[in-house]
């Protein structure tokens, strides 16, 4: 059970940067599809 | 004598008059002042297990659920920087020694949860979701994994917008320690879990 919470800025800093490196490898493995698919 | 009668009914009518009052005001305090059903509530709450290890790569299943637990309906944050959002968090054999850190910061992985456009969430009533995530090739120095639900909901009442998190961890043992060395780790580390 979770409860209200004060989050630092530092961690918010941690949580932005690690979705973004989810979000360039889920664009990585996205281009590769669409190469794939241009190869085929 | 008549008058005196009048008196008396006049001051009886006040006092329950007064009485009244003075329970509306209680009353009043209580439901708007102490329960204040117009603040936002909410409940959060997030289970992890290991699903398998793939190709040396750890593969967790999280379930998160938000139940709006006030009066009010939830409205969840959507916006790129306070997203619903779960992390993952290595509990390393470093902590066995020195506890764990009392602020979590390095993230190993952080997704984010819930459809993009869901974010009302009525009275009463929970939204929930289940996902899939890669964790990558586990580090020797792992042993388990610390998983944070986060989401922030805006208050109508204060204008501004207000985080919860909830948090479990996933025991998993290094792929290369022997049985005695595995043992030995697990032992140590749900001592320190206890402690």
């Amino acid at each position: 059970m979770g409860s209200q919470a004060e989050i630092s800025d530092e961690k918010l800093k941690a949580i932005a940067e690690a979705l973004q490196r989810t979000k360039e490898r889920q664009a990585e493995s996205t281009s590769v599809g669409h190469d794939d698919d241009e190869q085929t | 004598m008549q008058m005196a009668w009048e008196d008396v009914v006049n001051a009886v009518s006040s006092g329950v008059t007064a009485a009244g009052v003075i329970v509306a005001g209680f009353w009043a305090l209580k439901r708007f002042g102490i329960e204040a059903p117009q603040w936002t509530r909410a409940d959060a709450s997030v289970k992890a297990t290991l699903t398998s290890v793939i190709d040396g790569q750890d593969l967790i299943r999280v379930d998160v659920a938000i139940r709006a637990i006030g009066h009010t309906r939830l409205k969840v944050t959507t916006d790129d920087a306070k997203a619903p959002v779960v992390s993952v968090y290595p509990f390393t054999r470093s902590m066995l020694d020195s506890m764990e850190p009392a602020e979590w910061k390095n993230v190993l992985v952080s997704q984010r949860v819930f459809p993009v456009r869901q974010n009302i969430i009525e009275a009463g009533e929970t939204m929930d979701s289940s996902h899939l995530i890669p964790l990558g090739s586990r580090s020797d120095e792992t042993l388990a994994y610390r998983i944070e639900f986060t989401f922030w909901a805006y208050d109508p009442s204060f204008k501004q917008d207000f985080a919860w998190v909830a948090s479990d961890y996933v025991v998993v043992c290094s792929p290369h320690a022997d049985e005695n060395e595995k043992g030995r780790w697990v032992r140590r580390l749900r001592s320190a879990m206890r402690s």
